[in-house]
């Protein structure tokens, strides 16, 4: 008996000691295997001995999902607990799976916040990496999976695809972004040219100072890089659109714009000035793209305290706004008090930054000014006060609510900037997926350490490496 | 038979013995040359247990003078590279070929030990910067160093060292000549007769001499056109390279009070891993000084480039180590390093290190006297430049064999590389392997995480090379594990297990290993928080955390360092405390902690990679799915593993998984061919 419980006993030992050394040797890698973009179903797939970790972490429980059935499950975020989608877990053990090894298919909504969720839970499982071009094909080979995959063009390229994907989106984005990280890219790369020569050549250079250059320009772009990775960790602006709020003097006509956008009486329209109290929300598609337009009351002094409240309300949504849509009465102006108007657009703009408690939203606030009214001016006076305010670096747009002149542009504008916005969302996903967190977190750290040891090059050179 | 040497007389009577057991007097490896890679060589396979036959010019010269005026004896001097001789510089080591002689040490070669007795003036490189990148560099007594390394190859068991030069290889009749039987001897002024027409026989040869491809005008002419004629009908593809000497100043001559003194290290570093001292005494090293070029010797190279040979011809030159006028040339306006460094304790030749030039010997005087200190300054001997060919190495196995001719291997500057380290380890590497291969025993190969050495010839063998090839520590991707100090850890096993290693220094590593392993897992079981480190310790450049830490990884902080730890624990410590070596190693390790854990992922994905073999005769022209350029590149490197196909360039990944998938099933036909 005795010696029954311990064989039992060395048996698990054993179990677990090449359990162990099966983890050292084999990493676990995820991926979105759907393809980007927005679809109806994404497909992640995770593989390798840290699977079933992996899934059970993210569904909260101990108990693995019946292999080889599709089981509707809620997915967390591990650290967080947030509930980030429910969706269907496929649970293949090794050996019978499409890599041979451990593996889960994560089927969920194809919206790129769920998908970001996703693989951002998934890194935060310690021991996932994700996976590189080729990954999964390879280890179906290597475990005499292949075979199976008579189909020609199943597996074999699908991440080598994904790759290519990924450049083609890298190239295809907003001109200023990527020169940002081909910027970064660049720096990164002479830091480790500079560095590099050091070591290789230190008796031939006699110039001091290489190594501080060095730590000062990897402190300034790690700094960059984290304001610029995290002021941008907004799941929810991909979730429910982006939050475009219209602003402006009471009587303007935001409600009548509104209504524009969602060809429906969704706001009251009087010519009583503050008729909006409370904030109006609408869903509306733009270019393709959700976007959430709240209308908001005109702000003024006033001495009502529902208007008051509808004042505050208009001004914290303005301060969580993505971008405002900041709209003036044309009629109420004219050329000679032109003056009064940039004025006035300035103290809407500068009094909700007073109001501000997110500092962040400050300086990226994004807005576009629009004239209506056109109806009740000649347009030689729109022109030249629209002339006005582009010289003054402020985009401008001139409609009518009334006849519904320059909607169409308003619409091609906000659907450009939609778009932009959209992308340059996408990218961070893209590109902090390729991220292994460690690096992420030693990268963020190598402002407090020292760069003439020769292990922080090794850091930078793996960030080059991935960032690329 | 040939003029064998053999010092010991114990050992003639097993040399007798062997003698009649091998009815055709056969060798097993025949080593070509006895530069650093021909020596190298000869003893890992002798080590190995493989009758071998050392190949070299003149062996007579040993204690001849070095420099005449008369240029005939010096012509004969450098471009027959002697056993052991330095033929340029006479230093060893430097940032990566210090990381290359400690592991050809590891691999129990024979410069390392050799470096510990015939150095004047030792000196660790990059000292600022991290153990891992630390460059051990030694002056050398060039005639001590000769000498020393004379006496070991004579003294080796199982080595016979013939002199003669070749002339030609013998292939086997028949299958193509693919396999080489031994070589043919010339029969010039320095060579016995033989019998047989010169033939010596052996069952693996190993050229390492690159000079003797060298077409026209030299000594050995007579020899070259049959070797290289061989060469050229077995279709290898050859480059030519060029590499320059600086001119030789009599130190006599040079006014060092204008110059800037360089001392070598307080306590100076061994290069050997049974060695703890070195053989001269640290007050007793040499000196080397430090001038730099100016204005007017700039002025003066570049009025005279037009008679420059290196300039007007257009062959790559070194990029690392180049000639004054190429410096002039790129980096225009600024003053140039030059080290002048003694050639020996009794000699008063001083290298200038740093002018290495072609130009004629006027213009090379004006130059050196438009120097700080050298403006009386006598050249010995003007400095030349020379240019050899060599063998594309892509066309050598990872072993160093070549994939043409089998049992033919090539190591050394003939594969297009520059540096005595350099040559010393592909000759270790190529004496072990051709040793191995005529015991039908499957070859050494170390890979890019297990060494320099590893990283050398992958990049050799899959990325060929364009111009003079030297060791970088950028070359290695996983330098914090390759470090210098760890080189024993990392090979010596490995090299002891097919028999490279003896039982004596194996059995010393493990001893320290051992003690090693104690220490460290001693200093992982001293567990506290980092506050509790701190107030114990009284470390200041800790921060105060919650965080548990062993003491090995408190160590990963530079600014703690095992005495600041063993205050508190001297009971623990005592041992690593008293012994300094173990100490400092341990040091090391601890600083590399966390860099280390994270690259090993990275070495295992790249062990597995490795692992996956592609067979040699898959014809890559008839795979579809690649395209031309893809398919050249692949049929040029016939990459031995999926691994080295994924380093050559311009190979996509997706390329990649098509040729897994291609091969497995490759494979699978075989395996059904051969069962039917």
């Amino acid at each position: 008996m005795l010696t029954a419980i311990h064989g039992w006993k060395v048996k698990q030992w054993v179990r677990f000691c090449s359990n162990q050394v099966q983890d050292l040797l084999r990493s676990t890698v995820f991926a979105v295997s759907s393809g980007h973009g927005v679809s109806g179903v994404s497909v992640i797939r995770v593989t390798g001995p840290k699977t079933s970790q992996a899934v059970k972490l993210m569904t909260k429980t101990n108990n693995l999902p019946k292999p080889r059935y599709a089981s509707l499950k809620k997915i967390y975020q591990p650290s967080t607990g947030d509930l980030v989608d429910k969706g269907l877990i496929l649970w293949f053990p090794a050996p019978n799976s499409f890599t041979g090894e451990d593996l889960a298919e994560f089927h969920v909504h194809g919206g790129s916040a769920v998908i970001e969720g996703i693989l951002t839970s998934l890194q935060e499982v310690d021991g996932l990496y994700p996976a590189m071009a080729g990954d999964f094909t390879r280890r179906a080979f290597e475990n005499g999976k292949l075979d199976l995959t008579e189909v020609e063009g199943l597996g074999d390229l699908i991440h080598a695809q994904t790759e290519a994907q990924r450049k083609q989106a890298i190239r295809q984005m907003d001109g200023h972004l990527s020169q940002l990280y081909k910027k970064w890219s660049k720096s990164l790369l002479k830091c480790v040219a500079d560095i590099e020569a050091t070591i290789d050549f230190s008796e031939d250079i006699i110039e001091d100072g290489i190594l501080e250059n060095v730590q000062d320009t990897v402190t300034q772009i790690a700094k960059e890089v984290r304001s610029h990775l995290e002021d941008r960790r907004k799941g929810e602006k991909l979730r429910s659109g982006v939050n475009v709020v219209i602003a402006g003097p009471p009587n303007v006509g935001k409600s009548s714009l509104l209504n524009l956008f969602c060809q429906r009486p969704a706001a009251i329209v009087s010519p009583v000035e503050g008729t909006t109290r409370d904030v109006v929300e609408t869903a509306v598609n733009i270019g393709g793209y959700p976007v959430l337009f709240s209308d908001t009351a005109g702000i003024r002094p006033s001495m009502d305290p529902v208007e008051k409240e509808g004042i505050k309300r208009a001004k914290s949504r303005m301060s969580t706004a993505d971008f405002i849509l900041l709209v003036l009465d044309l009629s109420k102006y004219d050329v000679s008090n032109m003056a009064s108007l940039l004025e006035s657009t300035l103290k809407i703009l500068s009094k909700h930054k007073d109001d501000n408690m997110d500092i962040h939203h400050d300086e990226n606030i994004d807005y576009l000014i629009v004239l209506n009214k056109v109806d009740l001016v000649s347009n030689e006076v729109a022109l030249r006060m629209k002339e006005t305010l582009t010289n003054k670096g402020m985009d401008t747009c001139i409609i009518s609510c009334e006849t519904g002149d320059g909607i169409e542009n308003l619409t091609k504008f906000l659907s450009e900037k939609m778009k932009d916005m959209y992308d340059t969302e996408m990218f961070p996903l893209i590109y902090k997926s390729m991220w292994r967190p460690g690096d992420r977190e030693s990268f963020y750290n190598t402002d407090s350490t020292s760069i003439s040891s020769d292990g922080s090059i090794e850091v930078i050179r793996i960030v080059h490496k991935n960032g690329r | 038979m040939a003029y064998e040497i053999r010092n010991l007389q114990k050992l003639r009577f097993i040399e007798k013995f062997r003698y009649r057991l091998c009815h055709d007097l056969a060798y097993d490896v025949i080593v070509v040359g006895g530069g650093h890679a021909g020596t190298e060589c000869a003893a890992a396979a002798a080590r190995n247990g493989s009758r071998v036959a050392l190949i070299t010019h003149d062996l007579t010269k040993i204690g001849r003078p070095i420099y005449q005026k008369s240029k005939a004896v010096i012509f004969l001097y450098y471009k027959n590279c002697d056993m052991g001789e330095m033929s340029c510089n006479p230093s060893f080591g430097g940032i990566g070929k210090g990381h290359l002689i400690r592991e050809i040490d590891a691999l129990d070669g024979l410069c390392g030990r050799i470096c510990d007795t015939s150095g004047i003036q030792y000196k660790v490189l990059n000292k600022r910067k991290g153990p891992a990148v630390w460059g051990l560099r030694a002056q050398m007594d060039r005639n001590l160093y000769r000498v020393n390394m004379q006496k070991e190859i004579l003294n080796t068991p199982n080595l016979s060292v013939l002199q003669g030069s070749v002339a030609d290889l013998i292939l086997l009749p028949g299958m193509n000549k693919r396999i080489v039987e031994g070589v043919q001897l010339a029969i010039n002024f320095y060579t016995y007769k033989l019998a047989d027409g010169n033939i010596v026989k052996g069952r693996s040869v190993v050229l390492t001499t690159g000079n003797t491809i060298v077409h026209g005008g030299r000594i050995n002419e007579v020899a070259s056109v049959g070797l290289a004629k061989t060469i050229e009908d077995l279709k290898f593809n050859i480059g030519r390279l060029k590499t320059g000497t600086p001119p030789r100043l009599d130190g006599k001559t040079i006014d060092y009070s204008k110059l800037v003194p360089q001392y070598g290290d307080e306590k100076p570093i061994p290069f050997s891993f049974i060695n703890r001292t070195v053989k001269i005494k640290p007050d007793e090293q040499s000196l080397c000084f430090l001038t730099l070029t100016n204005p007017l010797t700039h002025s003066i190279v570049t009025k005279n480039l037009h008679l420059s040979q290196h300039v007007r011809e257009e062959i790559r030159g070194p990029r690392y180590c180049p000639s004054i006028e190429s410096k002039v040339i790129r980096f225009n306006g600024r003053n140039h390093q030059i080290f002048l460094e003694p050639e020996g304790l009794n000699s008063s030749v001083i290298y200038p290190n740093g002018i290495s030039c072609t130009l004629p010997e006027d213009v090379q005087i004006s130059m050196v006297r438009s120097i700080d200190g050298l403006k009386d300054a006598e050249l010995v001997q003007p400095g030349y430049g020379v240019e050899y060919d060599y063998i594309d190495p892509r066309q050598l196995k990872p072993s160093l064999e070549t994939r043409k001719v089998s049992r033919l291997f090539l190591a050394g500057q003939i594969n297009g590389t520059t540096g005595y380290e350099e040559a010393a380890a592909q000759g270790i590497i190529a004496g072990i392997n051709s040793s191995l291969k005529v015991k039908g025993m499957p070859p050494l190969i170390l890979d890019r995480a297990d060494g320099y050495i590893g990283v050398l010839i992958d990049d050799l063998t899959t990325r060929g090379t364009s111009e003079p090839y030297r060791m970088f520590t950028s070359r290695a991707e996983f330098r914090l594990r390759l470090r210098p100090d760890n080189a024993d850890l990392r090979l010596t096993e490995k090299a002891y297990k097919v028999g490279l290693v003896n039982e004596q220094r194996f059995k010393k590593m493990t001893k320290f290993k051992a003690t090693f392993n104690k220490a460290i897992s001693m200093l992982k079981e001293l567990r506290f928080s980092e506050s509790g480190w701190k107030e114990r310790c009284n470390l200041s450049g800790v921060r105060h955390s919650g965080e548990f830490k062993s003491g090995l990884e408190m160590l990963i902080n530079s600014r703690v360092n095992l005495s600041d730890i063993s205050k508190s624990f001297p009971a623990e410590l005592s041992n690593i405390m008293e012994d300094d070596y173990l100490r400092s190693r341990v040091e090391i390790e601890g600083n590399y902690l966390n860099a280390i854990e994270r690259q090993d992922k990275d070495v295992s994905e790249l062990r597995r990679l490795e692992h996956m073999t592609l067979p040699d005769n898959l014809d890559y022209t008839k795979l579809g799915f690649l395209d031309e350029e893809e398919k050249d590149k692949l049929s040029t490197v016939v990459p031995q593993t999926l691994g080295s196909a994924s380093r050559i360039d311009g190979i996509s990944a997706s390329s990649l998984v098509q040729l897994l998938k291609f091969v497995k099933k490759y494979k699978e036909t075989k395996i059904l061919e051969r069962n039917l």
